[in-house]
């Protein structure tokens, strides 16, 4: 781009990302400190100077096609080292909240999934939604006998609205997951992209998996602990239910509820558990440091993995006890919690495990992540 | 008066272990005095007591104290109605030369023998006093720094006249829309708020004002400048015991900017112009009147810039952040660029740039702005390279304003208008870009007109709020100079000082010299080009006395004759006895204190070095150089301030001067068949008093290869 290239800041997009958890962005004088300290970043272009300035310009294209911007994992040790105070790793945060804004599908999802104001009308709708299906369909009076949860709403129900939403969801995250690669082929990808993106994501996933990029990390090296124990949390929870659901229920016939000693049982336990730690030591994390703000994104989620682990568990341990008098508001409360995490999925922070993921792959393809290069050569 | 010498010699601060005293004292009673006393702890209470007693008992009326630094403990060693000469025992001989050694007794003894010389011929100062004194400040300018000048010069209960150009008065300021911050935390714009300082100017009664008036002539000196006033109603003559030059400033004129589109497109206009524009209503594009949605600030429109201001104006960035600020306040929706070389908010404004900056609106970046042109609907396109965005950029604006500088009154006017021989001026301020500035050591107020008196942005590019702080302290030099002339002294750097030159006009041969070198310009010349003395002007550098080929101008208590007899005292050994002596000149100013420092420090020289302080290097008439030679000094060192562009010298030409003169002694020198080089002539700094031993020992060497004076001894 050596023309002049006109230059238009987006009033709007500045307020937004004010907002969204930027607002400190407009304090950045361009020292380049950021860049220097973090251990991430490539040194073509580094990051996260020019996202710095293209905020405060209020380039509002330029950041919402920046790959760079997924390669921050944001340890702070940019904020942390900032001497303005401008905390670009809470900058560049703002600009992947902005991203499942602006690339929602439907886009209002993303208006409404991006502040509070909106949180009546985000939870009313669940659970409007399921309480009528359970007057449809269910039960409210707990029955004699063993409790079973069946017994409030079929599982056959269950499956039918989650595996709906699910679907969709998936659909919804493809199709903005479409328009944000678009975006940034269009912006960066004159220069040219290196091998497909299918063999770059496995090249990246070991990396993703073993979370070798918070460990680069100086500043909050505790994350790592914090975000591995909720991946691995997310990823056995899928896992259990994937197999209860699929093998055990329609496979074999066998109904639930299914012993404590059960292995599949027992990695569901394992991986509440570890849901639960993961975001004990994310909660803790957000307190201590002063470098980071957490905003509405951070705080959605975090609720959202300490509901559906409590939830989860208690429904369990609800049902061993046999408290009766609580056991279906408790269980309903659990579906609450998962209707949240799969319909809101294209649309709340949980997204950034596509956006991450594909901004990862457009960054292996367009060789900005030299750091993870290295580490493989 | 007839004399009766009294000669004390202080044995403590480890003199007494480094020299004989028995001896030193033996020859102190060859010295005609009335009293030799030693003792131990001379500048303690009993000490002290002793001299002063001898004073009032025993009727000593001239004192040869051999002791310390005369730069220390001259408030004890200060005895009314009496000659006193210090003698530098202590940094100058103890405790930089080794102890008990017989070339440092020697030392020791020579400057006993040249202290009482000068002791000898010394007269004591009796002040220059006119009558009628006038304690009236006369005030050149009505924008802020005038105005303020001028109250605080009422408030402190003594007279303004102040005198303006223009028929309001307020300035710059009073076509201001809003000001920069001046209070914590320097984020709110704030009103001019001109309008009262005027009033309380015109209101008080201390204060007289001319408007559309100018000074048209400002003739003798301080305490009773006659001061001719042009205004509407005629002539006007006053008196006014000191002059505040507070005429401010001018806009760059935007035309001599080629490459920006002024005078080309109707919206291309200056800061200056913006400023007015935003006071008088919205703000709009002056080709059609439409709103301007987005403005464009362009720093460094001419400054820092060889071909326009080579200078920085310190205030344009704080003055595009200020008009960017209210472009958005405003309208919310509108948009401000600036582009600038370098950010620049002095000090506590640093905040006021992070208060904007904070702005949604504003849009800061480094750039070189390469064209200016026209866009769809009368807009302007603005390309800018080297951008902080990482890549070229344009931007389409509906205002283009220029930040063009500041330029000093003084740049094409003399202001001042004085009669005086060396011009209507201040002379030489081409050194600061024509600014009435000085580097006048440690003094920013001071100007080479004694009496005179820049502030504000005719000094310097100054903000308002600096302005204020600097035309109040301008108003306190104005009065401090009156009340010393009141009472026959020197202003800065020798406050306090009552000598005075005294001209032996019979023998004056009317060459110039001393009207046409004196930094100052404190001599006037009749029709035939003999000086005319104001002894107001002058601030006793004695550059006149070294000036003076006919060795006519001198000053009671520092003279031809007194220098002359120190260097008459020094004994110079035979030439068998293999021990050069130099003799050096030292400017009281840096080189004395430098010595004085390295003796504190301890740091050893050659101990054939013997030190004359003088006023100035440029007080140094080259007759003494003749003396000393004639008188078998080896050689001769002149150690001054460092002069030039950023000179140190405390008399701002003294230095210079001096080295002028020399080379014409050098020339001299080779004529005589003797080396030039015995003739040194170097700048010291204060601060290189580390420097000392190896310089001397550099120019010890360098006389040893030249052999002993051939004159010696005849």
């Amino acid at each position: 781009m050596s023309e002049h290239h006109i230059v238009e800041p987006d009033l709007r997009f500045i307020k937004d990302m004010k907002r969204a958890g930027g607002d400190s962005m407009k304090k950045c004088f361009q020292c380049a400190t950021c860049s220097v300290v973090c251990n991430l970043t490539p040194d073509d272009s580094p990051f996260p100077r020019k996202e710095m300035i293209w905020a405060q310009w209020g380039q509002k294209d330029r950041l919402l096609s920046d790959p760079d911007v997924w390669l921050c994992h944001q340890c702070n040790d940019c904020s942390k080292n900032c001497p303005r105070g401008a905390k670009p790793g809470d900058v560049l945060g703002a600009v992947r909240n902005m991203s499942f804004q602006h690339f929602a599908f439907p886009r209002f999802m993303g208006t409404w999934l991006s502040r509070p104001a909106y949180l009546p009308l985000v939870l009313g709708i669940p659970f409007a939604l399921l309480w009528i299906l359970i007057g449809m369909y269910g039960n409210w009076t707990v029955p004699e006998g063993e409790l079973k949860y069946s017994n409030f709403l079929s599982v056959v129900a269950i499956e039918g609205i989650y595996i709906t939403l699910l679907f969709l969801a998936v659909f919804a995250l493809g199709v903005s997951i479409n328009r944000f690669w678009k975006t940034m082929v269009h912006y960066h990808g004159e220069k040219g992209l290196m091998g497909a993106p299918v063999p770059s994501l496995l090249s990246i996933l070991p990396g993703i998996l073993a979370h070798r990029r918070f460990k680069e990390c100086d500043e909050s090296k505790d994350r790592y602990w914090g975000h591995l124990g909720i991946f691995y949390g997310f990823l056995g929870a899928a896992t259990t239910t994937g197999i209860f659901t699929v093998v055990y229920y329609y496979g074999l016939g066998i109904h639930s509820p299914y012993p404590m000693s059960h292995p599949v049982k027992m990695l569901g336990n394992v991986s509440a558990l570890s849901l639960l730690v993961g975001a004990f030591i994310v909660t803790v994390n957000r307190f201590k440091g002063t470098e980071k703000k957490s905003g509405y994104y951070d705080w959605s989620l975090i609720i959202l993995v300490f509901g559906l682990g409590l939830t989860g568990w208690a429904t369990q341990f609800i049902r061993l006890a046999d408290m009766r008098s609580i056991a279906y508001p408790v269980y309903f409360l659990h579906l609450l919690f998962v209707f949240y995490l799969f319909a809101y999925l294209p649309y709340s922070k949980m997204a950034h495990l596509a956006y991450r993921s594909v901004g990862m792959v457009f960054a292996r393809q367009a060789q900005r992540d030299l750091v993870s290069q290295e580490e493989i050569a | 008066m007839e004399k009766k010498l009294g000669i004390y010699i202080c044995t403590g601060c480890s003199i007494g272990d480094a020299l004989d005293i028995e001896k030193l004292t033996a020859l102190a009673g060859t010295q005609g005095a009335a009293v030799v006393k030693t003792h131990e702890f001379l500048c303690g209470d009993e000490g002290a007591k002793v001299i002063e007693n001898d004073i009032s008992e025993e009727g000593i009326n001239t004192v040869v104290i051999a002791a310390c630094s005369q730069r220390v403990n001259f408030d004890v060693f200060n005895y009314p109605d009496t000659i006193i000469e210090r003698v530098n025992l202590r940094e100058h001989v103890a405790w930089s030369h080794t102890p008990n050694d017989e070339d440092t007794q020697m030392l020791a003894e020579d400057y006993l023998r040249m202290g009482v010389a000068k002791a000898k011929r010394m007269e004591l100062p009796e002040p220059h006093i006119e009558e009628d004194i006038s304690r009236t400040v006369l005030v050149i300018g009505g924008g802020i720094s005038g105005l303020t000048a001028a109250l605080e010069v009422a408030k402190t209960g003594y007279d303004a006249v102040l005198v303006e150009k223009e028929a309001e008065l307020g300035g710059f300021m009073n076509k201001m829309h809003k000001v920069i911050p001046r209070r914590y935390p320097f984020a709110k714009l704030e009103d001019p708020s001109i309008g009262a300082v005027i009033s309380e100017v015109t209101g008080d009664p201390n204060i007289k004002v001319y408007t559309s008036s100018q000074v048209e002539k400002v003739e003798g000196q301080p305490g009773k400048f006659k001061v001719t006033i042009a205004s509407p109603q005629g002539a006007v003559e006053t008196v006014a015991g000191a002059v505040i030059m507070a005429s401010g400033w001018k806009p760059y004129d935007a035309n001599k900017l080629d490459n920006y589109g002024f005078g080309q497109f109707p919206n291309v206009i200056t800061n200056v112009m913006m400023e007015e524009m935003a006071k008088n209503g919205p703000i709009t594009r002056p080709s059609d009147g439409a709103p301007a949605k987005s403005v464009a600030f362009i720093q460094c429109a001419g400054q820092r810039d060889e071909e326009h201001l080579p200078y920085c104006s310190s205030v344009c960035c704080l003055g595009s952040l200020k008009q960017a600020t209210y472009v958005r306040e405003k309208d919310a929706n509108a948009k401000a660029y600036i582009f600038y070389k370098d950010m620049r908010t002095p000090g506590q404004y640093e905040l006021f740039y992070k208060s904007a900056q904070d702005d949604e609106g504003i849009f800061l970046t480094k750039g070189n702005v390469t064209s200016v042109g026209e866009g769809d609907g009368n807009s302007l396109i603005v390309e800018v390279e080297d951008t902080l965005l990482g890549e070229p950029v344009k931007v389409s604006v509906d205002l283009l304003v220029l930040a063009t500088g500041m330029v000093p009154t003084t740049v094409d006017d003399p202001v001042l208008n004085l009669a005086y021989r060396q011009g209507p001026g201040l002379p030489d301020l081409e050194l600061y870009n024509g600014f009435a500035d000085s580097n006048f050591i440690c003094f920013p107020y001071e100007s080479r007109r004694t009496g005179v008196f820049p502030t504000g942005a005719v000094k310097m590019p100054l903000s308002g709020a600096e302005s204020i702080e600097d035309a109040t302290g301008a108003a306190l030099k104005a009065i401090q100079v009156i009340e010393s002339v009141a009472v026959g002294k020197a202003v800065h750097p020798r406050s306090g000082d009552s000598s005075y030159p005294e001209f032996f006009l019979q023998r004056c041969t009317q060459c110039k010299r001393c009207t046409e070198e004196c930094p100052f310009g404190t001599l006037d010349e009749d029709e035939k080009g003999t000086p005319q003395p104001n002894p107001n002007r002058c601030r006793r550098c004695a550059i006149c006395l070294g000036a003076c080929p006919e060795r006519i101008i001198n000053f009671k208590n520092y003279s031809i004759d007194i220098l002359a007899s120190a260097i008459k005292a020094i004994d110079v050994p035979e030439e068998e006895a293999n021990k050069p002596r130099v003799i050096a000149f030292v400017c009281e100013n840096d080189a004395y204190p430098a010595f004085d420092m390295a003796g504190i420090n301890r740091l050893q020289y050659n101990p054939n070095v013997r030190m004359i302080p003088v006023r100035c290097l440029g007080s140094v008439n080259t007759v003494w150089i003749a003396d000393s030679l004639s008188a078998g000094i080896d050689g001769i060192m002149m150690i001054g301030c460092k002069y030039g562009d950023d000179y140190q010298c405390h008399f701002a030409k003294g230095s210079e001067l001096a080295n002028y003169r020399m080379e014409k002694v050098q020339e001299t020198l080779n004529r005589l068949v003797l080396e030039s080089d015995r003739v040194k002539i170097l700048q010291l700094a204060i601060d290189d008093y580390d420097k000392l031993p190896s310089i001397i020992d550099e120019y010890m060497e360098q006389l040893d290869g030249f052999g002993p004076n051939p004159y010696k001894g005849f």
